[in-house]
Formats: C-alpha cells, sequence, structure tokens
C-alpha cells in the first residue's frame, strides 16, 4: 500500500512538529535556564502546539475521503493495527489539548500567543487545582504519546526488516524505492514510445 | 567631619580637583548621572529567575562628601521601559506586575542618607511603585578612586512586592525583590 503524497507530507510533519514538541516540552520544563528564555520557549512550545492540532484536524479530514491500507491478515495483528492506530490518533487530539487546558489553568495566567501574533483564548479558568489536573494529564499524555510513538517506530522497522514488505517504504517519499504506481507506468509507456520511434527510423 | 578614611579623601580630593576654583565646597554640589542603570532580581518556583533592567532612568543627585548626611537622590524611572531579555517577558511584566498604563513612573527619593564607613553610605527615602509609596532604605557603596574620574555609586536593596499591591502569581513569583542601581556621577554646572 502507498500512501498519497498529501498523506505522507501531513505524516512526516506531524511526526517532525511532535517529536519536536516533546523534547521541548521535556527541555523547557527541566533544563536550568534564566526566566526569560523560558518564557520564550514556553511560548514556541504552546505556539507550534496548535500548529500540530491543527494539523491533525487536516489529517483526520483528509484521512476520511482516502483509503487507508488493507489490514493485515491475522486476527492480532489486526487487532493491534486497530488499538495501535486509535491510541495514536487519540493522543495526536489530547495531547495538545491537554496543553492547552494547562496552559489557560495556569495561576500565572500568562497569555498564549500564536507566534506572538495574535492571543489565543484560553479554554479553562486559572486555579491552583485546574492547573495541577491539567499538567498532570498533559504530563502522562504526552509520556503514553512517547511510548507509544517508539512502538509505532519499532513496528515499521519489524515490518521492513523482519517482514520484508511495503508498510515502511509505502509511507517514505517515492524517490527512495524508485519509481512504482502511476510513474512506473507512465515511464514504460514513454520507453515503449521511444522504442517505437527509433524501430521507425532504423 | 573629619574625613579619616582614604576613600572620602580621595572623594574630596577628586570632587576639589574637578571644582573649578580647586577648593572642595562646602555645600552640597549637582551631580549629573550618566550611565545609570537600574536592575532587578526576582526569584521563582520552577521557572528561575528573572532579570531585568529599566532602561529609561532619570536621576538627579546632590552630593556632599564632606557631610555625606546633606546629600539628596531623586530618581525616576519609567516603567515601561523593562527590558529582560524576551519580549514577551517584558509585556507580561508591564500588563501583570507593573501596571505600567496607570503606572507608567517609579520614583525614588531620599530622606535622609548614613554613613556607614568610608565607602559606604545608608540612602533611605520614599519608594513609589504602582501607585503606591513606602519607605525603602539601600546601602550604596561609592567608588571614586581615580581622581577626575565619575564617581560611581552602587546601591542595592529589598523590596516586598507586596507591599506595593503587586501581589500576581504570588507564591510562584517570589514577593521579595532584589534592586540594584549602578550609576556614575559627574559634577553638574
Ligand atoms: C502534540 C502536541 C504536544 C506535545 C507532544 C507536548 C509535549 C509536552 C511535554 C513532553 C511536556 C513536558 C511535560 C512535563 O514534563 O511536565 C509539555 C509541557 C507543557 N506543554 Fe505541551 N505538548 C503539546 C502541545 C501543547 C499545547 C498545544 C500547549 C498549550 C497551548 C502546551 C502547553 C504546555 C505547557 C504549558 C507545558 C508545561 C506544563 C507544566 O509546567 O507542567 N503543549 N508538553
Amino acid at each position: 500500500m502507498r500512501w498519497s503524497g498529501t498523506a505522507k507530507a501531513l505524516h512526516w510533519t506531524t511526526a517532525a512538529l511532535i517529536l519536536g514538541l516533546l523534547a521541548l516540552g521535556w527541555v523547557m520544563t527541566r533544563a536550568d535556564m534564566n526566566a526569560a528564555l523560558r518564557f520564550d520557549l514556553y511560548q514556541l512550545h504552546k505556539s507550534f502546539g496548535f500548529v500540530a492540532l491543527g494539523l491533525v484536524w487536516l489529517r483526520l479530514i483528509h484521512l476520511t475521503f482516502r483509503c487507508a491500507p488493507e489490514p493485515p491478515k491475522s486476527r492480532l495483528e489486526r487487532r493491534l493495527v486497530r488499538a495501535g492506530r486509535a491510541g495514536l490518533w487519540t493522543l495526536m487530539i489530547l495531547a495538545p489539548l491537554s496543553g492547552w487546558a494547562t496552559a489557560s489553568a495556569s495561576p500565572l495566567e500568562i497569555p498564549t500567543l500564536f507566534f506572538g501574533l495574535f492571543k489565543v483564548p484560553d479554554v479553562v479558568r486559572p486555579g491552583e487545582a485546574a492547573f495541577a489536573l491539567a499538567s498532570s494529564a498533559h504530563f502522562w499524555l504526552t509520556a503514553l504519546f512517547a511510548a507509544l510513538i517508539c512502538l509505532h517506530a519499532a513496528a515499521a522497522l519489524k515490518h521492513h526488516f523482519i517482514d520484508g514488505d511495503d508498510v515502511l517504504t509505502g509511507m517514505l517519499p517515492r524517490r527512495r524505492s524508485g519509481p512504482s504506481g502511476l510513474k512506473k507506468v507512465r515511464q514504460d509507456n514513454v520507453l515503449k514510445r521511444l522504442d517505437e520511434v527509433r524501430s521507425k527510423r532504423f | 567631619m573629619l574625613t579619616s578614611s582614604i576613600s572620602i579623601y580621595r572623594l574630596a580630593a577628586a570632587v576639589a580637583v574637578l571644582t573649578a576654583a580647586g577648593a572642595a565646597s562646602a555645600a552640597p554640589r549637582p551631580f549629573d548621572v550618566a550611565h545609570a542603570q537600574v536592575a532587578f532580581d526576582v526569584n521563582s518556583i520552577g521557572f528561575g529567575k528573572t532579570h531585568g533592567e529599566f532602561r529609561s532612568v532619570n536621576g538627579r543627585l546632590s552630593l556632599d562628601f564632606d557631610r555625606p548626611q546633606n546629600s539628596r537622590v531623586d530618581f525616576t524611572v519609567a516603567t515601561g521601559s523593562i527590558e529582560t531579555g524576551s519580549r514577551q517577558l517584558d509585556d507580561y511584566i508591564r500588563k501583570t506586575f507593573l501596571d505600567a498604563g496607570d503606572f507608567p513612573e517609579m520614583r525614588f527619593r531620599s530622606t535622609a542618607v548614613r554613613e556607614i564607613d568610608g565607602s559606604h553610605v545608608d540612602v533611605t527615602g520614599d519608594l513609589t511603585l504602582h501607585g503606591v509609596t513606602r519607605p525603602l532604605t539601600v546601602r550604596v557603596s561609592v567608588d571614586a578612586t581615580e581622581r577626575g574620574q565619575p564617581v560611581r555609586f552602587t546601591a542595592v536593596g529589598v523590596i516586598r512586592r507586596s507591599e506595593f499591591g503587586i501581589r500576581a502569581a504570588t507564591p510562584i513569583v517570589a514577593d521579595e525583590v532584589a534592586i540594584r542601581v549602578a550609576t556614575q556621577a559627574v559634577p553638574g554646572r
């Protein structure tokens, strides 16, 4: 199964964003730094978090109009695929939403400025209890997300190196795995035409 | 008062050199403030230290090196001129802590100067911040080791922002704010 160019582009941009957000979230809450740098990193994290949230909705909409790859043969694998997919989609939505709740609930009442352009509205009233709840939800959801992403990547690598199928290459940019599909058909036609032209001339 | 300490002696000498007449005058002399740096540090739980400076400072000094207690200080700082290294943090502090729109200035006016030793004085005065005026004492170290050079002052003190009605984000952001003012004073005309 080969994904469309749009599906691939959406997959890899969200992947890069989410991995970046996991790393940034981890660093900005733990590393030793002055408050000015931390403030800017938090704002960056929140802004990119909203980009990720927006892209996830785009991906969902896109997915409903496009077919997903055919399910695997074995029952266990089918179940694992379904669970993994449900988990990843749920976390793609809940991770940023819980972050939004965290930022809104913060007793510091720091406005969330989308790349410094405009203020994003708050979704929860600020307060210590709400913040404690939202921030631990954001922590555990993103930790679970990171674990699931590791499993997701491990599964893709297993398909490629152990099963030797095209599950991984199906999500990679085309030129990596050589021409196939429509492009291949088009190339074959061109070659055929070339042969015809040649045979006519000589 | 006898100037027994070396640095006060040097100060007097520096003033003497700078005075056209060549003799130290007994009355307080006006000084121009050059390179005033008004900085603060405040701690927080989990976010690190915030260090900031105010870029727009106007100061008037009237100094009497023979009788430091006759000296006077009057500083006005534009609250909007805060700089922390993050523009968004500046905006946040201006709005949430300083209310810079309603209180565009803070001011310190000395009411008493007490000599501690040859190079230190305690300056007590009224600090107006966030619309509230309260007494504040800062420890000032005086450095005028080189003849003919501007006199350097470094004042340090601590305020409790809650006493000035600035209660936002407590206790995550500490109540105590350390203040440090460094100035160079040159004799005025
Ligand atoms: C896919 C999207 C996101 C991912 C993967 C992500 C990941 C993370 C991670 C790993 C942390 C560190 C958690 C901890 O150690 O406490 C974190 C913290 C944080 N995130 Fe996100 N985040 C995302 C979206 C967002 C969004 C959209 C916002 C806000 C609008 C946000 C706001 C925050 C805040 C305020 C913190 C600090 C929480 C605290 O101080 O306890 N995040 N994020």
